[in-house]
């Protein structure tokens, strides 16, 4: 490129600028004293890539992101073992009450024989009980 | 410590947009804070020299932009111009044509700015460059062609 080499041909490369004496050696101190206390640590290139294989709030979602089929599982099990349970507790309700009823009727029809016989005995005249004996006689 | 591996390299880089040293300083220092600041979103698909320059860069170009918008200089400083600025500057060791390049190319747009001074001076790859500035390399070499040919152009009428 003609113009590149007009560029280069009239300054070069070099570096006009300067610093003042022993800057870049108070450089890092400098820098360093305007950075809060908590974010300082161990940041060299080799923790840096650490810490991106192993980065904080990645890790935590990927264990969510794990975890979260374990999650559905237990609670479908929390569903079905609560559903069982409570079909069961139904279940035997109904079983209890179907018992209670049929005893209630084994009462019942116990009571209205038992009615019905002392009823019919009741109703004996005089007449009957003397042809009773007699017949026993 | 990644400030002491690049705290120079990334001086330099500031120090050719921003021209002055107490500026430069300045800049730096916001650059590694905010470097501090976002390290957790550094997600390594480049390298960290790479994002730090780009940190860096984008820090110089904001500074650049707001003495533009807010200039704190005296309209005295404004009409000497800034080939005499710098020629004035106790941190500046360069000639009259030095310091009319250094003119030269604060006048050119951001990108072919950046893209000439990384070209040039550091002799950094475009692939690279397109890293920092997030830029094709296709888009940067029109940048570059057209930044050289300001420059020379300025050189010939200053003749």
């Amino acid at each position: 490129m003609n113009e590149e080499v007009l560029i280069n041909s009239k300054m070069g490369k070099r570096n006009p600028f300067t610093v003042p004496q022993g800057y870049f050696d108070q450089l890092t101190e400098q820098i360093m004293k305007n950075i809060p206390e908590d974010n300082i640590q161990d940041n060299s290139e080799e923790n840096i890539q650490t810490a991106r294989i192993q980065p904080m709030k990645p890790a935590k979602k990927a264990i969510m992101r794990t975890l979260r089929p374990l999650f559905y599982a237990a609670a479908c099990t929390c569903i079905a073992v609560f559903g069982i349970a409570a079909y069961n507790h139904l279940n035997k309700q109904a079983t209890d009450t179907q018992q209670l009823q049929s005893n209630i009727v084994t009462v019942h029809s116990y009571s209205d024989s038992y009615i019905e016989e002392a009823t019919d005995y009741a109703m004996l005249d005089n007449d009957d009980i003397y042809a009773s004996l007699l017949a026993d006689m | 410590m990644m400030v002491r591996q690049y705290s120079e390299q990334l001086y330099w880089q500031v120090r050719r947009i921003v021209l002055t040293h107490e500026d430069s300083n300045d800049v730096l220092q916001n650059a590694f804070m905010k470097a501090w600041t976002s390290l957790d979103t550094f997600k390594g698909d480049s390298k960290l020299s790479t994002w730090l320059s780009r940190i860096a860069i984008n820090e110089a170009l904001d500074f650049t932009r707001k003495q533009k918008n807010h200039p704190l200089q005296s309209t005295d400083d404004e009409e000497l111009g800034l080939a005499n600025q710098l020629m004035a500057d106790n941190y500046f060791d360069g000639d009259e044509t030095e310091a009319q390049l250094q003119e030269a190319i604060a006048q050119l747009p951001d990108v072919q700015k950046t893209v000439f001074m990384l070209r040039y001076y550091d002799e950094m790859k475009y692939s690279e460059i397109s890293k920092i500035l997030g830029t094709s390399e296709g888009g940067l070499k029109a940048s570059y062609h057209i930044a050289v040919k300001k420059i020379s152009e300025f050189f010939k009428h200053n003749d």
